[in-house]
């Protein structure tokens, strides 16, 4: 009996050992393979041209802030970003308040074939590419090369649906019921009582959602053709193209493009993977 | 189950019955005006000869764009796509959730600074495909970036890494991985902290070890994980342009269906017939029931595994 008492304690000494040092290897490759090279882009965003070209991959010593600037300066780079930051709201506010509200009477179902109509909504996410005859809508409709039909065509329900209808599960029923007995109506008990309860899964949808957004290469140059509506992404292409191995200045736009999403990020981390988490395994 | 169950709002002020149809109503027409009709159609447009230019009339060509796609003597170059979009996919979703299984059970340990390092782990997934491409093509550049100055400190050959063809392809494997990885590691850490904690007391009791208790707990109870995971990376890696948008532009046969499929409609390269939205619908059609066969054998062996259980 004894000996068995020992042996287990060599094992569990053994285990802590292996955990440290597996916990520790984890940590050290994370930091080299995630850390370094995001450290290392706005290191270079702080260069000279001349300092990148004689050390790139040297600490700054120049702290050449002046490339935050030329980013912005002798081109559309402000309306750029801004384009973006429209588009961002815009199909945000379209798409989460439609499937917000689409996604609580789906989970509740209190429309007939519920079911059918979830798995409608899921099945935009692998069904063909819409994109080309989204671009004969949209001409049709008149709205090609205009932001108002980018934006209906950035209306996609998908993914978050499969969040949003998991989520509300979690919410009981008999708070329904209680709401509706004591007179309360769809929409105020929606807005006053559900949507609030729902931050981490709208924070995580807003995200994930922003994301692709602010990354759309394939819509914004398909369907907003002109100049001035260029989002800030294809402002960062034409800087690729502009300074092709000139690596401070395109790094410093590289990083301002980033900055938005990572402040987001920040404020949001903890509702954001609690929200994918929650939602994405009981959908 | 076809039935609505009674919504209890029904008797409130206001419209009644029709209420619940309404507050579906928004979501439902955009999406089936913007996304789901345009899908559909797409597989009509593969049976017509349409070109973005509309000059000529348009007609019916039957399966005619499909039996070009598989013409013998032009072949190559699809074949190229086809296989690139395989390998791709299995590469990815192999790689992607085997990394992904081991950083969460990592950072499912108590340990100070797990939070960080999962945030840090997320992040490319919040920085998007384009910022993360340009990360890493400044640490693979080939002029002084640093991987090449460590290629070369250990005795290789100075690489061209993204312009060169028999690398291009594995970094952009790579980026993809490095970008999506954070999100698979969160759906498993879910799945890790919904186990109950008493069963791995019982098998410690029956002497099981950590490998052990791996195998025979942790692997079987995130088979509803794994399939999400899984499901999500196939359709994902499938559907994958911007990676290879942003490193190498398609270029040393690193094109795949969607990049094939988007260069033939929407970009006129002289002499390859840009602008032929009718083959380029067959070829989004093909690639349709491409991810749709594997995704739905995916479902069903990831499903009989949950079931078995």
């Amino acid at each position: 009996m004894s000996t068995q008492v020992q042996m287990a304690g060599t094992n569990f000494r053994r285990e802590r050992i292996a955990s440290i040092i597996t916990v520790g290897l984890f940590a050290m490759v994370i930091t080299l393979l995630y850390g370094y090279p995001i450290l290392n882009l706005i290191n270079v965003s702080l260069k000279t041209s001349a300092e990148f070209i004689q050390n790139p991959n040297g600490p700054t010593t120049s702290f050449h802030f002046a490339n935050y600037v030329e980013v912005f300066v002798g081109n559309d780079f402000v309306r750029n970003f801004f384009n973006s930051i429209y588009y961002l709201i815009a199909a945000n506010a379209l798409t989460l308040s439609t499937t917000a509200l689409a996604a609580f009477v789906i989970s509740r179902r209190y429309v007939r074939w519920a079911n059918l109509f979830y798995l409608l909504f899921l099945a935009g996410i692998f069904l063909p590419d819409p994109l080309i005859p989204q671009f004969y809508l949209i001409n049709a409709l008149g709205l090609y090369n205009n932001p108002i039909g980018y934006i209906l065509l950035k209306t996609n329900p998908g993914i978050i649906m499969l969040l949003m209808v998991g989520y509300y599960r979690t919410i009981p029923r008999e708070f329904d019921e209680a709401a509706a007995i004591d007179g309360c109506g769809t929409m105020r008990y929606l807005f006053t009582f559900v949507f609030p309860m729902s931050v981490p899964v709208l924070a995580s949808a807003v995200i994930l959602f922003s994301v692709g957004i602010w990354n759309d290469i394939i819509g914004t140059t398909v369907f907003l053709t002109s100049p001035r509506y260029y989002p800030v992404i294809r402002a960062l292409f034409a800087f690729v193209g502009q300074y092709g191995t000139d690596w401070p200045p395109l790094a410093a736009a590289v990083f301002i493009v980033a900055l938005p999403l990572i402040i987001i990020f920040l404020f949001f981390q903890r509702y954001i993977i609690s929200g994918i988490t929650s939602g994405g395994m009981k959908g | 189950m076809a039935k609505a169950i009674i919504n209890p709002f029904r008797f409130g002020k206001g419209i009644g019955w029709m209420s619940p149809y309404l507050v579906l109503a928004p979501a439902l027409i955009l999406f089936l005006a913007f996304q789901f009709f345009p899908s559909f159609a797409t597989v009509g447009f593969s049976f017509t000869d349409i070109t973005r230019t509309g000059y000529r009339e348009v007609s019916f060509v039957g399966l005619g764009n499909y039996a070009e796609f598989f013409r013998p003597a032009q072949f190559a170059e699809k074949w190229v796509a086809i296989r690139n979009s395989i390998v791709f996919a299995v590469a990815v979703v192999l790689i992607q959730n085997a990394l992904a299984l081991l950083f969460a059970v990592i950072l499912n340990r108590a340990w100070k600074g797990r939070a960080i390092f999962r945030g840090v782990l997320f992040l490319p997934v919040i920085l998007g495909i384009t910022v993360n491409a340009l990360v890493w093509r400044l640490m693979f550049n080939p002029f002084g970036g640093i991987i090449n100055n460590i290629v070369m400190s250990l005795g290789g050959e100075s690489q061209l890494f993204f312009a060169d063809p028999d690398l291009a392809f594995s970094l952009i494997i790579f980026v993809q991985v490095w970008s999506y990885v954070g999100y698979s590691t969160v759906i498993f850490l879910s799945g890790l902290q919904a186990i109950p904690a008493p069963l791995y007391e019982a098998a410690r009791v029956d002497g099981a070890g950590g490998l052990r208790q791996f195998w025979s707990i942790t692997f079987p109870m995130l088979a509803q994980a794994t399939t999400v995971n899984v499901l999500l990376a196939i359709i994902g890696a499938l559907r994958t342009f911007d990676t290879i948008y942003v490193t190498t532009n398609g270029q040393f046969e690193t094109y795949n269906m969607a990049f094939y499929m988007f260069r033939l409609a929407f970009r006129s390269v002289t002499g390859s017939g840009g602008g032929r939205l009718g083959f380029a619908s067959a070829v989004a059609t093909l690639l349709f029931l491409m991810i749709f066969v594997v995704a739905l054998v995916a479902q069903h062996l990831l499903r009989k595994r949950e079931v078995d259980l």
